[in-house]
C-alpha cells in the first residue's frame, strides 16, 4: 500500500516545535520509513512563528509535497498562518487551551488542551512538545516505540529522570486521545518496517560530512546565515582527523586563510552565503591563476545585498560562474538534495585537486535546513582524489626543473596540469603570484607568455569536460521525442522530479534533465537532450532565469523559464501546473514566465 | 641550531629586482638573506608572503617558498600557511599601504591571538607601486597625486598600534643600517609568537621629504640607550614618541626592539585543544554517528 503522509507543526519559537519535528524524522527512519523534514524558524533568536513539516514515506521522497495533510498547531499564531491552506481532506489538531479555529469545510479538527495537559497535569510546561507527539501517536498510530527510542538517546547525558518524564508525556497524549477523541479522518501510519541502514543529516551537515570524507584539514569560517552550520558541524569532526577550523575576521581572510594552507600542502576549504561570497572574488581569481586547490561552498540566500538571510534562492548562479576579475578555470556543482550534498562535496575536492582550480558547490538557504534519511555512506567505496605532489625521483631527466628552478607553471604538458611543489621539499622550491609569468613563475608582460599560460590554465578544462563532466548530468529521458523536456537545477530538481513523475503518471511524454555541474558546460549532452524535446522549460527560483540565460549564451537551446523569487522553494504543484500551462498553450516557444502569468497577480505565497 | 650553511647570497633568487637604484627596500633583501644565513634556515623551510606594492615584490627576489598574494592580504595566507604547517617559518614582508591601509582588518587578529609569524613592513611612508599617493604613515603635508594640497591627515604610528594590538615582539629598523636590520629581523624570526618589524625604507623616486638624508642623523638605538624590552609600559610610551620628529626637527626617531614577551603562541593552543580530543582511526565513525542513534 502507497503511504505517504505530511505532518506539520507549528507555534512558537522556542516552544520544542523543531525538536518535535526532529524526534518525529529520528523515529520514522528508525522504523524503516523515507523520511524528508524541512524546519524554519524566525530571524529572531527567541520567539516568532517557527514550523517543522516532515513528510513520511514507503517510496522515495524528493520533497516535503505540495502542503500537508495533518496540520499540528501549538499555537493561534501557526493556526492564522496556514489557515489559507486548510483544503477538504486535512487534519487539524490543535492547543485548545489557547484557541478556537473557525469552522473549515472538511477539515477533521481535533481540540487537545495541550497547554493544559502541560501545565496542570504534567506540572512541567516544556513537555508539550512530547504531549502533542503522543497526541500523534494516538491519532494516527506512529510507532511508539521508535519514538520512545529517540527520547532515550536525545535524553541519555540528562538521565534516567527526564526520560522518564519524557516517556510520561508521550502517555499523557497517547491517554488523552484514547480517552477523549473519537477519529474521524484516514490517516493511518502503516506497521514499521525492519530498519534501514541510514544515516540522517541536515543539507549542511552533510556538506561537512563530505569535506572530512574527502581528506579536508583546514576550514577557515566567518559566519553568516545559513552557511554557518557547515563550520558548526565540521569542527569538532576536523579536529578528530587532525585538522582545524579558524574563524578569520572577514570572508576575505577566510578563502586568504584556506588558499594559504592550500599552498602548504593541506585540503582546505571555506563556506559563506551571497554577501562573502562577493567579498572573496578577488581571491577567487587568484586561486584561478595561481592554481591553488580550493573549495567554496555558497549557501544561497536571498539577495541582493542582505536581502533576506534565512530564505531560499537560486541567485548566484552568475557570480558563481562568472565573478572575477579576467577569466579563469573553475568548475561550479549544485546538490538537488541532502544526500547529493554530502557526495557532491567530495566530488569538489576530487576536481579541485585534480585541475588545481577552484570549486564553488552551490546550495541554498532550504537545503541547509533540509533534513533527509540516506544509506548510510561507506566510506572506503567512495574515491578521493589527491593532488599532484613533486617527487624529484619520478623525474629522473629533470623536466620539471630548469637552471635549479623549479617549473610549477611548465606549458610542456598535454593538458596543462604540473605537480605542485610543497614547502619542506628542497627539489621544489617556486613562488606563485597572481601577475602573469613565465614557467618558472618569474613576472612577464610578454605577448607569447601570457597567450601560452591562458592556453595552459584553459586546457585543464577541456580535460574535465572530456573525463570528468558526464557523471554529473542526471538523464531521466525515456521518450524519443517528448513534448516538453524540463532542465532544471538545485533544489528546485527535488521539486520538478516529483512533478514529472505525476504528469507521466497522467500520461504526458516528458523528459528530464538535471544537471549537477554548472559550469563548465557539455554542450553536446544539454543539446542533444533538447533535440528529444519539442520545448524546454526551466524552473528556477530567482528573477532572471540564470541557468537559463546562461544556456542561451553557451548553447543553442532556447528554453522557456518559469522563475519565482519570493524567498520559497517550488512545491511541485506549481512546476506541474506550469508544465500544463504549457502543454495547453501550444504558442509559447520560448521566454520567460512567473507564477503571474498562471494565477493572475495574487500569485505569491502558495506555501 | 644551524640546519645548513648557506651564504647569504645562496639565498637570493635569480629574479632581478625591479626597484629604483636607491631603494630603502634592496637593503631590506641583503638583511633577509644575510639572517636567514645567519640562523641557517633550509629555503625549502621557509615561506615569504607579502601583498601587493613595491616592497611585495621581495618573496619574488628571495630563494624560499614564495607567495605574491593580493593587495592588503598577506597576512591572511601567512595565517593559513602557519595554521597547516606549523613547522614552517613564516614570514610576511609589505608595505605600509599594504599593511595599514587595505590590510589594516587583519594584523590585529593575528597579533592578538600571537600565532607565529614574522611581519616585515617596509616604511617608505609613500604609495610606490601606484606612482606617489600618500599612506596611512605619510607625515602631515605630504604632497601625493591625489593630495596635490598636502595630505591633511594625521598618520597612524605603526609602533603603537602593533603593541596595542597584542604583538609579543615589536621593533623598528632602518634600511640605511644593515647591521642594525640584519639583528632585528633575527630576533623577529627567533621570537616564538606575532613579531612585528617596521623598517623605514626610503623611496628616493617618490618620497622627497622621508630620505636617508633625512633619518641619518636622527635614528637612535632605544637597546643602545638602555631600554628593556620587557617593559610593556616603557614601550609604549617610547612608541608614543616614534613620530615625534615630524613636528620637532631635533626629535630622535627610536629604533631597536621596543617589546619582546613569551606568551604561548596560537599554535600551542591549539595543539593543547587537539589534545583535548580524541582521534579517530577510521572516518567511518564520523558517518556513523548520523544514524539513528543505536540504543
Ligand atoms: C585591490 C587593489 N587595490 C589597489 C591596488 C593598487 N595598488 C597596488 S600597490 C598599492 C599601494 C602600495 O603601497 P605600499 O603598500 O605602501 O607599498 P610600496 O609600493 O610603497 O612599497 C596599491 C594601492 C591593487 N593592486 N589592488
Ligand atoms: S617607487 Fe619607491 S618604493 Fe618603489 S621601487 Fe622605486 S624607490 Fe622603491
Amino acid at each position: 500500500m502507497a503511504f505517504d503522509l505530511t505532518i506539520k507543526i507549528g507555534g512558537e519559537g522556542g516552544e520544542g516545535v523543531i525538536s518535535a519535528g526532529d524526534f518525529l524524522t529520528e523515529s520514522a527512519a528508525r522504523a524503516g520509513y523515507y523520511v524528508v523534514n524541512f524546519k524554519s524558524f524566525p530571524a529572531e533568536i527567541k520567539g516568532g512563528y517557527a514550523q517543522s513539516t516532515i513528510r513520511v514515506s514507503n517510496k522515495k521522497l524528493y520533497t516535503t509535497g505540495d502542503g500537508f495533510d495533518i496540520l499540528c498547531c501549538f499555537n493561534g499564531e501557526a493556526y492564522e498562518f496556514n489557515r489559507k491552506h486548510l483544503r477538504p481532506g486535512t487534519v487539524l489538531v490543535y492547543d485548545s487551551s489557547d484557541f478556537e479555529p473557525e469552522e473549515h469545510e472538511g477539515v477533521v479538527m481535533y481540540p487537545v488542551p495541550l497547554s493544559h495537559l502541560a501545565k496542570d497535569i504534567m506540572k512541567a510546561y516544556i513537555t508539550k512538545n512530547v504531549i502533542a507527539l503522543g497526541v500523534l501517536c494516538g491519532l494516527f498510530d506512529i510507532p511508539v516505540q521508535s519514538i520512545k527510542d529517540s527520547i532515550k538517546a536525545k535524553f541519555l547525558r540528562k538521565g534516567q529522570e527526564i526520560i522518564e518524564l519524557n516517556y510520561k508525556a508521550l502517555e499523557t497524549g497517547i491517554n488523552y486521545v484514547r480517552e477523549n477523541i473519537k477519529k474521524l479522518d484516514g490517516y493511518l501510519f502503516p506497521p514499521a518496517k525492519e530498519p534501514k541502514d541510514v544515516v540522517i543529516m541536515e543539507g549542511n551537515q552533510a556538506i561537512a560530512k563530505g569535506a572530512v570524507v574527502a581528506g579536508c584539514k583546514f576550514y577557515a569560517a566567518y559566519p553568516i546565515t545559513p552557511a554557518t552550520t557547515v563550520g558548526n558541524y565540521i569542527v569538532e569532526d576536523l579536529i578528530r582527523v587532525g585538522g582545524w577550523l579558524y574563524q578569520a575576521e572577514d570572508e576575505i581572510a577566510s578563502l586568504g586563510m584556506a588558499l594559504g594552507a592550500s599552498f602548504a600542502g593541506v585540503k582546505a576549504m571555506t563556506a559563506t552565503s551571497g554577501p562573502g561570497l562577493c567579498l572573496m572574488t578577488e581571491f577567487i581569481s587568484y586561486a584561478g591563476m595561481t592554481e591553488l586547490p580550493i573549495v567554496i561552498v555558497d549557501v544561497q540566500r536571498v539577495g541582493p545585498a542582505t536581502g533576506m538571510p534565512t530564505k531560499h534562492e537560486q541567485g548566484d548562479l552568475y557570480h558563481a560562474i562568472y565573478s572575477g576579475h579576467g577569466e579563469i578555470p573553475r568548475a561550479v556543482l549544485a546538490p538537488t538534495n541532502v544526500e547529493e550534498s554530502f557526495y557532491l562535496t567530495v566530488e569538489a575536492f576530487n576536481l579541485a585537486e585534480k585541475y588545481q582550480i577552484p570549486v564553488i558547490v552551490l546550495t541554498d538557504a532550504s537545503l541547509s535546513l533540509r533534513a533527509e534519511a540516506f544509506p548510510t555512506p561507506k566510506v572506503k567505496d567512495i574515491k578521493v582524489i589527491n593532488r599532484w605532489v613533486y617527487n624529484a625521483e619520478d623525474d629522473p631527466e629533470g623536466k620539471f626543473r630548469r637552471a635549479g628552478r623549479f617549473l610549477r607553471y611548465a606549458l610542456f604538458t598535454e593538458d596543462g596540469i604540473t605537480p605542485m611543489g610543497v614547502p619542506g621539499d628542497p627539489n621544489a622550491i617556486h613562488a606563485i603570484t597572481g601577475l602573469e609569468r613565465q614557467e618558472n613563475s618569474d613576472p612577464r608582460n610578454r605577448p607569447d607568455i601570457r597567450t601560452w599560460q591562458m592556453d595552459k590554465r584553459f586546457k585543464k578544462m577541456e580535460k574535465l569536460l572530456r573525463e570528468d563532466a558526464e557523471k554529473f548530468y542526471e538523464m531521466d529521458a525515456p521518450f524519443e521525442k517528448a513534448d516538453i523536456g524540463i532542465i532544471s537545477w538545485g533544489l528546485t530538481a527535488s521539486a520538478t522530479k516529483e512533478a514529472v513523475e505525476r504528469l507521466r503518471s497522467k500520461g504526458r511524454k516528458i523528459n528530464a534533465l538535471y544537471p549537477k555541474l554548472l559550469w563548465p558546460l557539455r554542450v553536446d549532452i544539454l543539446e542533444n537532450f533538447a533535440k528529444s524535446c519539442r520545448r524546454i522549460i526551466m524552473p528556477e527560483s530567482n528573477y532572471s532565469g540564470q541557468l537559463a540565460t546562461v544556456l542561451r549564451a553557451e548553447t543553442r537551446i532556447r528554453p522557456i523559464s518559469y522563475c519565482i523569487y519570493r524567498g520559497e522553494p517550488f512545491i511541485p504543484r506549481e512546476i506541474e501546473e506550469f508544465i500544463e500551462y504549457v502543454l495547453e498553450n501550444s504558442y509559447i516557444e520560448e521566454g520567460k514566465f512567473t507564477p503571474a502569468n498562471l494565477y493572475g497577480e495574487k500569485a505569491y505565497g502558495l506555501i | 641550531m644551524l640546519e645548513v650553511h648557506l651564504k647569504p647570497a645562496d639565498y637570493k633568487s635569480d629574479v632581478e629586482p625591479t626597484w629604483c637604484s636607491g631603494c630603502g627596500d634592496f637593503g631590506v633583501v641583503a638583511a633577509l638573506t644575510r639572517a636567514y644565513s645567519e640562523l641557517g634556515l633550509k629555503p625549502e623551510n621557509i615561506v615569504s608572503v607579502s601583498g601587493i606594492g613595491c616592497s611585495s615584490r621581495l618573496p619574488l627576489f628571495v630563494k624560499n617558498y614564495s607567495v605574491h598574494s593580493l593587495h592588503g592580504r598577506a597576512i591572511p595566507v601567512a595565517v593559513g600557511i602557519k595554521l597547516a604547517r606549523p613547522d614552517l617559518t613564516v614570514i610576511v614582508e609589505t608595505g605600509d599601504g599594504d599593511l595599514f591601509s587595505i590590510g589594516a582588518g587583519h594584523n590585529p587578529h593575528a597579533a592578538r591571538r600571537n600565532i607565529d609569524i614574522t611581519v616585515i613592513c617596509m616604511d617608505n611612508q609613500v604609495y610606490g607601486l601606484t606612482k606617489n599617493q600618500v599612506s596611512p604613515t605619510s607625515r602631515e603635508g605630504l604632497y601625493g597625486s591625489l593630495t596635490p594640497y598636502g595630505s591633511i591627515d594625521r598618520p597612524v604610528n605603526p609602533i603603537a598600534t602593533m603593541l596595542s594590538y597584542g604583538a609579543t615582539f615589536v621593533a623598528q629598523t632602518y634600511a640605511g643600517n644593515l647591521k642594525h636590520m640584519t639583528e632585528v629581523i633575527k630576533q623577529a624570526i627567533q621570537h616564538k609568537g606575532f613579531s612585528f618589524v617596521n623598517v623605514i625604507s626610503p623611496c628616493p623616486t617618490f618620497n622627497k621629504v622621508d630620505t636617508f638624508q633625512y633619518y641619518k642623523g636622527k635614528v637612535k638605538d632605544i637597546n643602545e640607550q638602555g631600554h628593556d624590552p620587557s617593559d610593556y609600559r616603557k614601550a609604549l610610551e617610547l612608541a608614543f614618541h616614534d613620530l615625534d620628529h615630524y613636528h620637532d626637527p631635533n626629535a630622535p626617531v627610536p629604533i631597536g626592539v621596543f617589546y619582546k614577551a613569551e606568551l604561548e603562541t596560537y599554535e600551542d593552543r591549539m595543539q593543547s585543544v587537539k589534545r583535548r580530543y580524541k582521534q579517530v582511526e577510521d572516518v567511518q565513525e564520523l558517518i556513523d554517528m548520523c544514524k539513528p542513534k543505536a540504543l
